[in-house]
């Protein structure tokens, strides 16, 4: 027998509804400034990162997984570039250049997987600022540079994705500090990541909206013509870890109970047991890591037999209710019911893909879409 | 009988081998990383901060392997320094006011002292029209006259002389709203109390919620002035991870580390720590190297295996028609380049491979549908009329 009482489900929904009429307007990056000239910013906007041939060697997967991160973070509408050379022959700490290289001094780095050396400069006519950036990684790190997201720990792989380290580092280089407060970069970088398409999918490191925003409270918005861009990732906040934020899988909770039973099914990646027929709650992460503000966002919610998730999928709901703001990562519930059709025992995907009629003009349009595993009892 | 035995020797073999994977490749949680930070210390002790020094390290040069000549750099003519030349360094000097764990350090000059070693800080001999600062972003920052329990481990081997980097450092600070001396983070966190399982165990210490503390916000390198500014973002109510419950007054945390450290050590252990050595800031030092790592550990990283277990156990015609449909999605996204949103028409098909024709601007739905007509014609009609003007066109 169906109830009408005021569930923990219902006052989640509600709660989505109220975020998104309600503006706001808080940020929750980190950075420094000095007492004598106000922020601690790169004065050069634009950097050339030389990367050691030694840990990057021509062939193998490093070198792209570098290149690959430097384009994601200038992807940023902040006011930086960022050249990536292989010419650094013997990298050192404070030698007046940005340089990267693994190392295999491992216990040097206090237990940290990588970290980053600034070098903060003043002189007569220039205030406080970062002049050049070390990133060093631990050799020894269980590390994976390929983009395939089953295969990082995450997913269930081997090893950690080397993007989502690398991106956190360059969040350091351009005057960023870590942030416990939200879903971020500069926090749980692990588990800071968005899924692209086609088969198999890609995982993507990306600095996303709340370092977006600090990178431009930095650096100002860019005038290189990169504009607009919304994200969605099954990952969300889940609490603070001392100076970095928790992140974990995303929810999925029935409109008349609690929460609904799962299994740890890829890695960290959860699978949720539905009913067909039955409405649930089911979280997303929605970004805005561009300047304009959009409002009334189409979002669809399909049902795929894969992880691939297009509008070729079976499209189950459809809303124009979300507006997004560059401020901080918007985690929505939203009440779906699942159609009847779903066969027992079989495993599904719910997927979603934010700006589904293509409106937006995007500089990423691979990022548009996440899923939640569901399997049918 | 044999065979049941053989069968039970399997599983518990199995039972072995999973226990061993996942302590293996488990993470630890917040409170078993205490738990280890405790333990990994060499020197646990509570004091005010006398002093804060600032000195470089020595600079190595950088020899030819074969003949044990200085490298030149053949552009500039200038020696080659080793990684780790010329880094500035910080000497933090401590009263050392009561030790949890270890033994009273050796080296210091004055009793009851010592000094920890930090890479980065400010260049000396500093220039003020033009300084130079290193900031390692895993290393506190130290003021004169702050009060903290520092969990120290490798001084003067490694970089950063606390276990945890920023973790290992606990200020003790008074709180400007009662004026009790409370427990924080680096950062400013309230260090709380969590109750755990164990019952060996006197509880647990976590970070809590920020407080904002101008002694922590603010700082100092040299008589350079500094502010860490977090942005006004206030983390929504209810979170488990902001509760400001059970936040260790400094006394209540004196008992508390007292009695956790005695609890995951024996008194042999304790007996056998050995005491650390103080840094000395007149001795010239070098800085270790990060050795640069050349290639990767391995030359290739393992194949990419991408099972799909969702396939499983579906009727082979069933399967046949998902796989058809992922073709064409696969197909279809490449022409799109990733865009999730799929051409549906073989119009839009034609104009992702093909590109339109420059005539086709319009059709019946607003949009260019692959012929010239009237509705093209329409639409440039209205443009050619709204475009009047100096400059228009161009």
């Amino acid at each position: 027998m169906r109830t009408h009482a005021i569930t923990f489900s219902s006052l989640l929904m509600a709660a989505a509804v109220m975020a998104v009429i309600l503006p706001t307007s808080a940020l929750a990056w980190v950075k420094y400034t000095s007492d004598s000239h106000g922020k601690v910013e790169r004065l050069n906007n634009d950097i050339t990162l030389n990367a050691y041939t030694g840990s990057f060697p021509p062939t193998g997967t490093r070198r792209d997984s570098l290149v690959r991160t430097v384009n994601k973070m200038e992807e940023v509408p902040a006011d930086f570039s960022i050249d990536v050379e292989w010419n650094s022959a013997g990298p050192k700490r404070g030698n007046n250049r940005d340089e990267i290289w693994y190392t295999t001094d491992s216990d040097l780095l206090a237990g940290h997987p990588a970290a980053c050396w600034n070098e903060i400069k003043r002189g007569l006519s220039t205030p406080w600022h970062i002049a050049y950036s070390d990133i060093v990684l631990d050799q020894d790190g269980s590390w994976i540079h390929n983009p395939a997201y089953l295969n990082h720990e995450i997913y269930g792989g081997t090893a950690w994705f080397a993007d989502t380290a690398i991106m956190h580092e360059l969040g350091h280089a351009f005057g960023l500090d870590h942030e416990d407060r939200l879903y971020n970069v500069m926090g749980d970088s692990w588990r800071y990541c968005t899924l692209t398409a086609p088969h198999p999918n890609e995982a993507e490191a990306y600095a996303g909206e709340d370092a977006g925003n600090g990178l431009i409270s930095l650096h100002g918005l860019t005038g290189h013509g990169r504009k607009n861009d919304l994200s969605v990732s099954h990952w969300r906040y889940c609490g603070s870890d001392g100076e970095y934020s928790e992140h974990c899988f995303v929810d999925v909770d029935p409109v008349t109970t609690s929460s609904a039973s799962s299994d740890l099914w890829y890695g960290e990646m959860l699978r949720y047991d539905v009913e067909a027929g039955e409405t649930y709650l089911f979280q997303f992460t929605y970004e805005n890591n561009g300047d304009d503000t959009f409002y009334d966002i189409d979002i669809a919610y399909v049902i795929s037999s894969n992880d691939n998730i297009s509008t070729k999928d079976d499209i189950i709901k459809t809303t124009s209710d979300v507006w997004l703001q560059r401020n901080e990562p918007y985690e929505m519930y939203s009440g779906i019911t699942l159609p009847a059709s779903l066969k027992h025992g079989r495993t599904y995907f719910l997927g979603v893909i934010i700006d589904c009629n293509d409106v937006i003009t995007e500089w990423n349009e691979k990022n548009n879409t996440s899923f939640i595993p569901i399997k049918v009892q | 009988m044999w065979r049941f035995k053989v069968r039970l020797y399997l599983f518990c073999l199995v039972v072995v081998v999973l226990l061993w994977v996942s302590a293996g490749s488990g993470a630890l949680t917040k409170d078993e990383r205490f738990k280890e930070s405790v333990r990994q210390a060499e020197l646990i002790f509570r004091g005010p901060v006398l002093n804060v020094q600032y000195r470089n390290s020595e600079i190595v040069p950088a020899l030819n392997p074969e003949t044990h000549e200085p490298i030149v750099d053949p552009c500039t003519g200038d020696p080659v320094w080793v990684d780790g030349s010329d880094l500035p360094h910080t000497f933090v000097t401590y009263h050392i006011d009561h030790i949890y764990k270890g033994k009273v350090p050796i080296g210091s000059p004055i009793p009851g002292r010592v000094t920890l070693r930090f890479e980065g800080g400010l260049s000396v001999p500093d220039d003020p029209n033009n300084s130079r600062i290193l900031r390692v972003s895993f290393s506190p920052l130290f003021d004169v006259g702050d009060r903290d329990v520092l969990l120290v481990k490798g001084n003067t081997v490694v970089l950063c002389p606390l276990v945890g980097g920023t973790d290992g450092r606990y200020r003790l600070i008074t709180d400007p709203n009662d004026l009790i001396p409370k427990v924080y983070s680096e950062y400013g966190q309230r260090i709380v109390f969590r109750p755990v399982d164990d019952a060996n165990l006197p509880g647990s210490a976590r970070r809590g919620p920020y407080q904002e503390l101008a002694t922590v916000t603010e700082f100092n390198v040299g008589p350079y002035g500094f502010r860490r500014v977090r942005s006004e973002f206030q983390p929504p109510p209810g979170n488990p991870a902001y509760s400001t419950q059970g936040q260790f007054t400094e006394s209540e945390f004196h008992a508390f580390l007292a009695g956790y450290v005695e609890a995951v050590h024996t008194p042999q252990e304790l007996q056998s720590v050995p005491p650390i050595h103080s840094a000395d800031i007149t001795h010239p030092f070098e800085a270790h190297p990060l050795t640069p790592a050349t290639g990767p550990p391995t030359p290739d990283e393992p194949p990419v295996e991408m099972e799909r277990p969702w396939l499983d156990g579906i009727p082979q015609d069933e399967l046949q028609a998902i796989l058809e449909q992922e073709d064409e999605e696969a197909r279809l996204l490449e022409l799109t380049g990733g865009n999730p949103v799929l051409p549906k028409s073989d119009c839009e098909i034609e104009r992702l491979r093909f590109g339109g024709a420059p005539s086709d601007i319009s059709g019946p739905d607003g949009k260019p549908d692959c012929r010239t007509d009237m509705f093209d014609f329409a639409v440039f009609s209205q443009l050619w009329l709204d475009c009047y003007g100096p400059g228009c066109g161009e």
